[in-house]
């Protein structure tokens, strides 16, 4: 018995070790690529949760007066519609983006901790389970909005809240557990010579998104704690009347929130900052520049949070360094868009679904960068903030910002994860569908926002009622089109064109040149050399 | 004998996995701290 | 009431053929910018929010521009090579320094209007206090010893299925804030129970009240009129319904308001005095039910379980002794919903509303509560 032949039976059966069969192959795998199909179905369920319940809002909405539903049922539908997208559907995206791609991307044949990724996974399921219960329960679930504020959420919240307090916990575990284990993977499983300043934005900019998520995710948790203890053991940290501070709340809340938004942008960058190179068939414009602008928007984040609060009496040199701050931030933000603009300069474009839904971020996501600017603007925040204004304003960012970078994520890896390719007129038809749709559906926002609807009302009065019933629908419009997406992700999984190991002409990445489409089930058992 | 043939792999030496809990360690740390540090600025 | 004799599909019919008829009216309104303001500091909120917004308008010819000309002309279609430059400081430079001069010179306007928002003291004439109340505002003239609460009118509220053609629908008050024109009005803002925020977009003021806390704001209004706002910060679930309405007059005419408002007082105080029949009492109550318990406690007295308990069969509401049902009305509960009415009812009010709900929703205790214990109780 040789070191050699046990070498080779080692090695053979590493080679052929599939994934097992069955549904226990989902609860029980600690494969990064089937954890990132568990994140990625997830955040689609969620995604379609969530949208049925803006349908609900849009339907309430479509018209003046209270047709459908009572005022109490909306605030639960705003509220749990706010949390399941952020908490749901955006997050959990890019924590399945990050699975697939940050292993095979940096040269490294799985994440560093398999068993705690299975665990960060498992434990968001129940998390949604518990939170859509809160729906059912007497007194209804949270209806204090997303944001919670103090003492709606707690003095005056629903019984279930605990119930809400108890499912932002274990999202905040999944979270942190999820970031710990991207850190460790960045940091400790590199190919050799892939250092640092060669890593794809995507890597770069997960890194910079892990460490938000473990200085911010200890802060809701905190947030909430801090609610529980309100509510039930006799403190007073947000309560006046024991001498407490509501305001404090937001504070705390914001400083959580502020870098939240980062969190689901950060990510939505480096998936761009891979697609327009491919398609513009041009290396990136700045690579260096790119990292350095999205490491200051990370460190700009956590000093800005109380721009969110310009209406709750600051003093005014507080006012005044929050909104210098906040402007601020344009600049590294302005840096990343006109990197991607001349990157497209002098390219040789095509326009393939991955391009357009990347080109379409681009303009919208700028757009609501322009409203971020004028909201920025503390003296005018003051009529801007708590209206239809901000409400379009943070779906331009969220919606034509971070879901359109997973969409086009999506369109752009899945040739590569499947092997096959997607149907690219059914891919033009969903993104022309779903640009024309969104555009209609919140476009309109900024109007009855300026002329003074307020945010999360179910009932308005008549002035409002043409522009909310054309955002209605352009709402039904962009709802169905996901629908639509739905079909051709199970169209593109079951079959479709045999994809090339490189999939387009002009991909770039370890994940393109050097392994095959699909990939086998475990990446790089063998480190790659970085050139 | 598998265990001695994958502390010579480059993903898996101990080297390595030390320093992953190292790391993992290091960045529990910073979720406590931060975690504690909420409490103390809700004025506990 | 003429048309009550009318059998139902008639009525539906000409209900369909007048909302057709008011429609085009109501539904004319396509307003794209920002509400124009009718104090100073408004109109400066206004320059700035244009300025900042043509500002945009300018990057996003220059961004979508360069973006479009490569869309166009550098397409893998029309033969386009691609080129390989991918890195230039100087040209990162230009475009780090440019936007932050292009930020200064919105930060500079910026900071003097934001001082001028923030300074209500200065040379404030009248001071009103505004506290926010789930889901009315209250007023407080501080100097003129006058208060009352502001509900969301009875012609809103009645027609919530079908508001078309119901003019300022949701926007209307029972009793407006009177203010006089050309006179700086300070703002003082607090909250009995969550966080409201107190919005009339034409006076370009917006702040948060808050339970425990004080903020101020101010407004000089330039021209008389009527200014309708709403709460602008999600408070509970009758949010959408505690519009706010300021009637600006001249110095005269509010003088004159005043007066009539303290002869107001006077007469109620004066009807709290006398004894008071069951049957007056429980009409009266019935309207101050509606307009302050029903959001909550629901028009039947059903409440909605797990959230507002229900007034039929209440333990507090049948005991005979009705001195808890009259404390927990005075002075609330403390740790939940349930407000102190002391601060927005009189006596009078209390005590039909007692004894409403104790001889109505289900209940029968059969007695009175009159005014004078009411006001023994304060």
């Amino acid at each position: 018995m040789s070191t050699e032949i046990t070498h080779d039976t080692a090695h053979d059966e590493h080679d052929h070790h599939g994934p097992a069969k069955g549904l226990m192959r989902w609860v029980t795998t600690t494969n990064h690529k089937d954890i990132g199909t568990l994140y990625l179905w997830l955040s689609f369920i969620m995604l379609l949760y969530g949208g049925a319940m803006a349908m609900v809002i849009r339907l309430e909405l479509f018209q003046p007066g209270l047709q459908f539903v009572e005022p109490h049922f909306f605030n639960q539908m705003t509220t749990m519609h706010g949390l399941v997208m952020v908490f749901g559907a955006i997050m959990p995206a890019f924590v399945g983006l990050a699975n697939w791609l940050v292993p095979m991307m940096i040269g490294a044949p799985d994440m560093a901790l398999p068993r705690m990724n299975n665990w960060s996974f498992w434990i968001l399921p129940f998390a949604f389970a518990i939170l859509a219960s809160t729906s059912f329960m007497e007194g209804g679930g949270p209806a204090f909005g997303w944001t919670f504020y103090a003492p709606l959420s707690t003095t005056y919240g629903p019984d279930s809240t605990d119930f809400f307090i108890f499912a932002v916990h274990l999202m905040g575990i999944s979270s942190v557990m999820g970031s710990i284990n991207i850190i460790a993977t960045i940091l400790n499983m590199r190919a050799p010579g892939m250092t640092l300043m060669k890593m794809p934005l995507f890597v770069w900019t997960w890194l910079i998104t892990a460490y938000l998520l473990i200085a911010v995710m200890p802060v809701l948790a905190g947030a909430v704690t801090m609610m529980l203890t309100d509510r039930h053991f006799g403190t007073s940290f947000f309560d006046a009347a024991g001498g407490g501070d509501p305001v404090m709340f937001q504070h705390i809340f914001w400083f959580f929130g502020h870098p939240e938004v980062y969190i689901m942008i950060l990510p939505a960058f480096g998936v761009i900052s891979a697609i327009v190179p491919t398609f513009a068939r041009k290396p990136l414009f700045g690579y260096s520049s790119m990292v350095y602008a999205s490491a200051s928007i990370a460190i700009l984040s956590f000093m800005v949070w109380a721009h969110h609060m310009f209406t709750t009496g600051m003093p005014v040199a507080g006012e005044l360094y929050f909104m210098y701050a906040t402007i601020l931030i344009s600049v590294p933000t302005g840096v990343k868009v006109f990197n991607w603009v001349t990157t497209m300069w002098k390219g040789s474009m095509t326009f393939e679904t991955p391009m357009l839904f990347a080109l379409g971020f681009i303009v919208m996501f700028t757009i609501g960068g322009f409203s971020g600017l004028m909201l920025g603007v503390a003296p005018v925040d003051t009529q801007y903030h708590d209206t239809y204004f901000v409400v379009a304003h943070f779906h331009y960012v969220l919606v034509t910002g971070a879901l359109y970078s997973i969409i086009a994520a999506f369109y752009y890896w899945v040739p590569k994860w499947t092997g096959h390719m997607y149907d690219e007129t059914l891919g033009k038809i969903h993104f022309w569908w779903s640009t024309i749709a969104v555009n209609v559906l919140f476009f309109p926002q900024h109007f009855v926002g300026l002329a003074g609807m307020p945010r999360r009302i179910p009932d308005y009065s008549l002035q409002f009622a043409e522009f909310n019933q054309i955002s209605s629908i352009g709402g039904f419009a962009f709802g169905l089109a996901q629908i639509f997406f739905l079909y051709i992700v199970i169209k593109t999984i079951k079959g479709g064109v045999k994809a090339t190991d490189k999939v387009w002409e002009g991909a770039t990445g370890l994940e393109f040149e050097e392994l095959p489409s699909p990939p086998p089930y475990h990446s790089f058992t063998q480190a790659p050399q970085v050139k | 004998m598998q265990q001695r043939q994958h502390d010579e792999d480059y993903f898996t030496s101990v080297e390595r996995r030390r320093r992953t809990w190292r790391i993992v360690v290091a960045h529990v740390l910073i979720v406590v701290t931060f975690f504690v540090a909420t409490f103390l600025w809700g004025k506990f | 009431m003429r048309f009550t004799k009318l059998t139902k599909p008639g009525s539906v019919f000409l209900a369909g053929l007048a909302s057709l008829f008011t429609m085009p009216a109501v539904h004319a309104e396509y307003a794209l910018n920002m509400t124009e303001s009718v104090t100073p500091i408004g109109r400066q909120l206004y320059g700035l929010h244009m300025l900042v917004f043509w500002i945009c308008v300018g990057i996003g010819v220059v961004v979508f521009g360069a973006m479009a000309w490569s869309i166009i002309y550098h397409r893998k279609s029309k033969g386009a090579q691609p080129a390989n430059f991918h890195e230039s400081t100087t040209v990162e430079i230009i475009w780090t320094i440019v936007p932050l001069l292009i930020l200064i010179g919105i930060a500079i306007p910026a900071t003097g209007t934001l001082i001028d928002l923030e300074d209500a003291k200065t040379d404030a004439e009248i001071t009103v206090q505004v506290t926010g109340i789930q889901w009315k505002w209250k007023y407080t003239y501080v100097d003129e010893d006058i208060s009352f609460v502001s509900n969301l009118a009875q012609s809103s509220r009645d027609v919530m299925k079908d508001p078309i053609g119901n003019e300022n629908y949701l926007l209307e008050v029972d009793e407006p804030l009177v203010l006089p024109v050309n006179k700086k009005v300070r703002f003082l803002f607090h909250s009995d129970d969550v966080i409201h925020a107190w919005w009339v977009p034409e006076l370009a003021v917006k702040q948060d009240s808050i339970p425990g806390f004080i903020n101020d704001s101010w407004a000089l209004i330039e021209e008389p009129g009527t200014y309708r706002g709403q709460c602008a910060e999600l408070c509970g679930k009758d949010h959408g319904f505690m519009p706010i309405v300021v009637e600006a007059v001249s110095e005269a005419e509010y003088e004159q308001w005043l007066v009539s408002k303290k002869e107001e007082a006077a007469a109620a105080a004066s009807a709290a005095e006398q004894e008071w029949s069951m049957q007056d009492l429980v009409a009266r109550g019935e309207e101050v039910y509606k307009a302050n318990c029903s959001a909550c406690h629901g028009v039947t007295g059903a409440g909605i379980p797990g959230a507002f308990p229900a007034m039929t069969g209440s333990a507090i509401i049948n005991d005979p002794d009705p001195s808890a049902h009259i404390d927990i009305v005075v002075n609330g509960k403390a740790g939940t919903a349930m407000a102190s009415y002391k601060g927005q009812l009189n006596d009078v009010d209390i005590a039909a509303v007692l004894t409403y709900e104790r001889n109505a929703l289900g209940n029968s205790v059969g007695d009175t509560i009159q005014p004078v214990a009411i006001k023994n109780a304060r």
